[in-house]
């Protein structure tokens, strides 16, 4: 049930620590440029240069453990997001029949290759994000997108979607389950019945405003969601930073396989 | 239709992104300029509720299938345009974020594929002009169906042209267009037909919600209603055009297929497509690269159960 997951994603990450983490003092500012450095230097790799991407599977396999998780669960994780690009990049072995190479006389095209290359791709920038989400949770990242310099009324916006969405997804659930046990366990409805619900959950949504309003009122709210104070980076944050991206110059510019395997 | 980081490359992410950030400083001024501090807290509770809405399937007579709520013409009638850019951004955020729906570096173009074009073109060019502040059933029917399968085919020709320029897939222009426009002809189509009996719904229950003067406010329709019109019917006829062309001259997706299938006589005429024909690609070194990435696998997943273990104790 598409309602019941959400639910359960969304208390994870309210839930989510840094206890676990061996670098639980990381500043959130420095993982998520750290994760866009990342994800530029992966992206930025020709789609037939399928050696040097797999080697950038080092960052979420090392940075996995490093923030407290274990990188299989990252893994099977990020495979959702494969459907998507299966659909866009199933057509490159379609229409690329050009040779690549050849293993034991099977000949592999450059359409293959460039499918493994998309897939690959794919669930390394996933698994990249999953682990920025899973170290940092969404308030700290609320916090440093807001020192980034995102307009107050956008993170004020996320902050109230944020603290809301748990609100609303029990209240749709528990309407949901109450329409479901009296439909035969269908798990979808007819468009007019569909729009009674979702109707009245709307109503019900505005009144909720409100009465929120009115009580953001009482409590002298001036359109401003106060945030912690922004902190400076420590020489820490700084190495961390100075390493990664080093590691990504060295994957980007130098193809380690042909260092390493050439004799192979 | 979230794109993924894996199908753009880093420059179409960096356009996509300066487009996405300088409309939303734009929406941020106007949205303070033009709405009241009662908006604050509707907006958020909005987001939640497209939210919860999106995750509640509707049947889909005759198909089987079901479809849901995207919400983006849906939130500009309730919030006005710049409100609801602001309030679908910070949802696409959340679904990227917490998610892990679209990525990082494709969020500029899925706010601008999914936000902007449903409430900055669309909303104001479409569904404004045809509805005029009215509570005509025809009129924000029409409104509605019209706005949403504009918005979803700008949209989807949005994405094809990201895809296309960023050089991800061997498929053509043309026919990746082809493929696409049919598609979300079809989803534009259900998501005005549900974008309107929500409204309807409204307008009859709690019309003043969608007439709220404070959250309303700058978002008047334009004299030029005429020719936004003309326009939509033109942008309609010319997506119907691509269906039956695309179902006519099946020498796309169709023609790949029997490639696959094959029909050797289609290989031998097709031009070849690959990204960098004269690269040199030695496979000892991809198996090289897996075999380390396997063992560092194993190793974290040492280091991790090692970890927990000196934790426990």
């Amino acid at each position: 049930m598409k309602l019941q997951k959400a639910l359960l994603t969304l208390h994870s990450n309210q839930t989510s620590t840094k206890n676990d983490a061996l670098i639980s003092k990381l500043d959130s500012r420095i993982l998520i440029l750290t994760t866009v450095i990342y994800l530029v230097f992966v992206l930025s790799l020709p789609l037939v240069s399928l050696a040097q991407i797999i080697w950038f599977a080092v960052y979420p396999i090392i940075m996995a453990p490093l923030t407290g998780t274990n990188y299989s669960n990252i893994f099977i994780k990020s495979l959702w997001v494969l459907p998507l690009i299966l659909l866009i990049g199933i057509f490159n072995p379609i229409l690329d029949h050009t040779e690549a190479f050849k293993i034991s006389g099977v000949t592999v095209s450059y359409g293959w290759l460039t499918f493994s290359s998309i897939i690959v791709r794919g669930l390394l920038c996933m698994q990249a994000l999953i682990i920025l989400i899973n170290y940092d949770g969404f308030l700290k990242i609320c916090e440093s997108l807001r020192s980034f310099g995102l307009p107050k009324i956008l993170t004020v916006q996320l902050l109230m979607l944020y603290r809301y969405l748990g609100v609303l997804l029990e209240e749709a659930q528990r309407m949901h389950i109450s329409i479901i046990s009296r439909g035969y366990g269908k798990s979808s409805f007819p468009l007019k019945m569909w729009t009674q619900f979702i109707g009245s959950l709307f109503i019900n949504t505005v009144e909720r405003s409100k009465r929120i309003h009115m009580a953001m009122s009482a409590r002298c709210f001036d359109g401003e969601i106060q945030l912690g104070e922004t902190k400076r980076w420590n020489l820490k944050d700084i190495y961390f930073l100075i390493v990664w991206s080093s590691i990504f110059i060295l994957l980007r510019f130098y193809n380690l396989s042909d260092f390493l395997f050439s004799t192979f | 239709m979230h794109v993924s980081d894996a199908l753009i490359s880093p420059p179409v992410a960096i356009v996509g992104g300066l487009i996405s950030i300088s409309l939303i400083a734009l929406a941020s001024k106007k949205a303070k300029q033009d709405s009241s501090q009662q908006i604050i807290p509707l907006m958020g509770v909005m987001g939640a509720f497209v939210f919860a809405a999106q995750m509640i399937n509707f049947s889909i007579p005759g198909t089987g299938s079901s479809g849901h709520l995207i919400g983006g013409i849906f939130l500009s009638a309730i919030l006005g345009p710049w409100c609801a850019f602001i309030t679908l951004c910070s949802i696409l955020i959340v679904q990227c974020l917490i998610f892990a729906d679209g990525g990082l570096l494709a969020l500029g173009c899925n706010i601008f594929n999914m936000a902007a074009t449903s409430c900055l073109i669309a909303y104001p060019l479409i569904y404004k002009p045809i509805v005029n502040n009215s509570l005509n059933p025809f009129k924000l029917t029409l409104g509605a169906i019209v706005s949403s399968i504009i918005a979803l085919e700008i949209g989807a020709f949005a994405v094809t042209l990201e895809t296309e320029a960023s050089g991800i897939t061997a498929l053509p222009f043309s026919t990746f267009i082809k493929f696409m426009i049919p598609i979300h002809l079809v989803i534009g189509l259900i998501e005005g037909l549900v974008t309107a009996s929500l409204i309807l719904f409204i307008s009859k229950r709690s019309p003043s919600i969608l007439f709220n003067k404070n959250i309303n406010a700058g978002t008047k329709a334009r004299p030029y209603k005429g020719i936004i019109t003309v326009f939509g019917i033109i942008t309609l006829v010319l997506a119907a055009g691509f269906t039956v062309l695309a179902s006519e001259n099946p020498d796309g997706l169709e023609w790949s297929i029997a490639k696959v299938a094959g029909l050797t006589e289609f290989v031998s005429e097709a031009p070849s497509t690959a990204i960098m024909p004269e690269y040199d690609s030695n496979y000892a070194g991809i198996l090289g690269a897996v075999i380390v990435m396997m063992l560092l696998w194993g190793i974290s997943g040492i280091l991790f159960s090692r970890l927990k273990h000196s934790k426990s104790e």
